[in-house]
């Protein structure tokens, strides 16, 4: 309902203390994956958004097998809110309902307004996700919207926020 | 043939640049570096494909302005008209309580505003009596939009025919984007409008929404025109489905709608349409799609019974190789009309008239290089009342950065004959026109759109349009006659952009301005200009400004400054504003204060002689739940 006005966060100063890692420049897909398995960390799904007190945390990608195939790799063996990661790889017969994330690239599911999932989309998606990426000079970076995120009943730590390339309400 | 866009072939090569990065994984060294890695880290990491398929702005080289979704909430419009007076580069001339007049870079009017093309999802919403758009035949619920696209000029190859002056493309939401229910209601002393949505799921991969939406307007006060009593009401339901498949998408949609007017008894509309819609994925290079939708409408105003039945084929098909992005279509339409006037002389003749419309296209746009682009296309089109005409444009995009973009175009469109050009008759005043030809269009045009800094945004457009063969009413032979007798050329100057001045408070101005010189040809007299060769004020001047008042409290103020029509009878420049005031009180349940022409009681708008009423200040409260 609100307008994407961007509200911009402080995020050039957190970014020049970092030190720029040495790395072999690596796929934007990898980046992609390493994002969707450690932004679980900042955000708190509401009582209810799992079934039961043993089930996975599942982490599914729509029709992406670049994205899904690092984040495989990523998240074996880990675990996050004290649950064991899933990673599913969804080619449209699967309920995303039971997805804690949802990666959609530029894709779409059928997935109710205020499911309790963490819809995470490219740029140049038709409809925007909580989290959009989006490129900046070679960078992978996100974009939040904070209106979906409080219609999916979702809490994004400040942390996240403040990392973030744009947060719009 | 909204689908047409740039962005669709851009898609494509968007899912060519991803697989390349599928069939280099990185590496399990790097992998492992990834996973210890904080997440203020990661959006450090130089990543290679930084491909152009993510940049922030459309790389569509045209004067193209977007009104997205949330525009069209925020502003408060409760029509599709009023929703269009956000773009600076159309005018809108409110006629009567429904009717509007709108027009990219001139000849705008109730007669004159012939050279735009209108789409609803690929639909084409022109009527071929005298290629105007009748607004008042199209309430979409204007919550389930997903965009507005409105490209002044020529709309280049990969729109359909009369997109001469502008296209205006506007596309709803995906079933699968719309799922829960939505409900909104207005009320205002003039003005009732009440809508309520379902959508749901479908399967495991598809979905479908339903709507409904009744509005109710009050009649104007008399203006420049006859004092009729133009109040109006109705409603229009319809539905959205989208189904995705591992390669194919399928869109299946409809409307059915019922209006009635007040002027006489019995006046009013009604009419249905249904389309359907393929995108297969061939492979991660190319795609097809076809389209297919029947339409339906049937109207009648003072005693006047106006039907058309359209039925539209259409065909595409995109494919990249190497530095190509090539596209190719063919689309078929045909339509019969029946146009029956029991009020005056003026009649077509025949009354009844099957029409037929083809066209084939072919676009290819070369990457010269990173930042060069150059497109290159053709549109061959055919008529019932013409031959094959030639319709090439070439474009040339240059694209430094993610942030600048700097485009030039040269096109030629024409706007084929309509039944009213070439057929229509009041003996013994008004002769047939049966050698009436298309009207001619050269435009050059050149832009530049960019982000110059990270919290504002700015476009400008300029454009000289070359006329020729343009409709004249005209004395010959002791009757009037519509002829090809008018030639010349106008230009002008679009610029808009906003800025980000505070975390709440947001700013947008634009500006637009037009020239005309416009002139008889050799042994040819216009006699009624207004008719033909616009009702235009030369300039325009449309501002906003957000604010985030407080926390779930926003409010959205519009103003526009629109300059004279010059054109008999005039109409001075006037200065009107409006806006919305809204409070979202849970994430459910907003309610929202919202006005529209503010400053003054009434103000004309439309020059036109015949029907023109007054717009009107008109305030409302309004409600909107979701579920």
């Amino acid at each position: 309902m609100r307008g994407r006005r961007l509200q911009l966060w402080g995020l050039g100063l957190t970014l020049a203390l970092a030190p720029a890692p040495a790395l072999a420049q690596v796929s934007e897909a990898a980046v992609k994956a390493a994002y969707l398995y450690k932004m679980a960390a900042f955000v708190t799904w509401p009582p209810g958004a799992f079934a039961s007190a043993s089930s996975p945390f599942r982490i599914c990608v729509l029709n992406r097998t670049d994205v899904a195939g690092p984040l495989s790799e990523l998240t074996r063996g880990a675990q996050t809110w004290g649950r064991q990661v899933v990673v599913s790889v969804i080619g449209g017969g699967q309920d995303v309902n039971q997805c804690q994330i949802l990666f959609l690239g530029d894709g779409r599911a059928p997935l109710g307004e205020s499911a309790p999932v963490l819809t995470v989309t490219d740029r140049g998606a038709a409809s925007p996700g909580v989290v959009e990426f989006t490129m900046q000079q070679s960078h992978v970076r996100f974009v939040i919207h904070r209106g979906q995120a409080d219609a999916r009943r979702l809490q994004i730590s400040s942390k996240l926020l403040a990392v973030a390339a744009a947060v719009v309400p | 043939m909204a689908w047409r866009s740039e962005g669709f072939s851009r898609r494509c090569a968007a899912f060519a640049v991803l697989t390349g990065a599928a069939i280099a994984p990185a590496s399990a060294q790097s992998l492992g570096e990834l996973r210890n890695m904080s997440i203020d880290q990661l959006a450090q990491i130089e990543v290679r494909s930084a491909s152009k398929r993510e940049e922030p702005l459309s790389s569509a080289p045209a004067a193209l302005y977007v009104i997205t979704s949330d525009d069209i909430l925020d502003s408060g419009a409760t029509t599709l008209p009023e929703v269009l007076r956000l773009a600076p580069n159309l005018n809108v001339q409110q006629v009567d309580a429904s009717n509007y007049s709108i027009a990219a870079r001139g000849f705008n009017g109730v007669q004159a505003g012939n050279k735009l093309l209108a789409l609803i999802d690929g639909r084409t919403i022109y009527t071929p009596l005298g290629s105007s758009v009748l607004w008042n035949l199209h309430y979409p619920m204007l919550e389930d939009l997903q965009q507005i696209e409105v490209i002044s000029g020529p709309g280049g190859t990969l729109y359909g025919p009369n997109a001469v002056n502008g296209v205006i493309n506007i596309t709803s939401k995906d079933a699968r984007d719309t799922i829960g229910t939505l409900m909104r209601g207005t009320v205002g002393a003039d003005e009732i409008t009440a809508a309520v949505r379902q959508g749901f799921a479908l399967g495991k991969s598809g979905a479908v929404r339903v709507y409904a939406d009744y509005h109710n307007d009050d009649g104007l006060p008399a203006g420049i025109g006859a004092p009729i009593d133009d109040g109006y009401k109705g409603w229009q339901a319809g539905f959205r489905s989208d189904f995705e498949g591992e390669a194919d998408h399928f869109t299946v949609q409809g409307d059915i709608f019922h209006t009635d007017a007040d002027t006489l008894p019995g006046d009013g509309a009604h009419g249905q349409n249904v389309l359907g819609r393929w995108t297969r994925t061939l492979s991660p290079t190319s795609s097809f799609q076809v389209q297919a939708y029947y339409d339906f409408f049937k109207r009648q105003f003072t005693d006047v019974l106006d039907s058309l039945q359209t039925l539209d084929a259409e065909g595409q098909f995109n494919t990249t190789t190497g530095r190509h992005d090539l596209v190719t279509g063919v689309g078929v339409r045909t339509t019969r009309d029946d146009f029956v006037n029991d009020l005056n002389l003026f009649h077509l003749n025949p009354e009844s008239r099957r029409l037929w419309t083809a066209n084939i296209f072919a676009q290819d746009r070369f990457r010269l290089s990173e930042e060069l682009a150059l497109i290159a296309g053709v549109k061959v089109e055919r008529s019932t009342f013409t031959g094959w005409q030639v319709l090439p444009n070439l474009r040339v995009a240059w694209q430094p950065n993610q942030r600048n973009l700097v485009w030039a175009a040269i096109s030629r469109a024409v706007r084929t004959p309509s039944r009213i050009d070439r057929q229509l008759e009041a003996p013994p005043f008004l002769a047939p026109s049966p050698d009436f030809e298309s009207e001619k269009l050269i435009a050059v045009e050149a832009g530049y759109r960019g982000q110059p800094s990270r919290t504002t945004s700015f476009s400008i457009n300029g454009f000289v349009n070359f006329y020729d063969d343009l409709r004249t009413t005209e004395f010959v032979n002791g009757s009037f006659q519509l002829e090809n007798g008018s030639e010349g050329h106008t230009y002008g100057i679009e610029a808009w952009g906003n800025a980000q001045i505070a975390p709440w408070w947001r700013v947008a101005l634009g500006v637009s301005t037009l020239w005309k010189h416009l002139h008889d040809k050799p042994g040819h007299t216009e006699l009624i200009p207004r008719n033909s060769l616009g009702n235009d004020p030369p300039w325009q001047l449309i501002g906003r400004s957000d604010f985030d008042l407080a926390n779930r409290l926003h409010l959205d103020i519009r103003a526009r400054a629109i300059g004279p029509i010059k054109q008999a009878p005039r109409v001075d420049s006037y200065v009107e504003a409006g806006g919305e005031l809204a409070w979202d009180a849970t994430n459910r349940f907003q309610l929202f204060l919202a006005a529209r022409n503010l400053i003054h009681k009434t103000h004309e708008e439309s020059n036109d002689p015949d029907s023109a009423q007054l717009a009107k200040r008109m305030v409302y409260a309004g409600v909107r739940a979701r579920f």
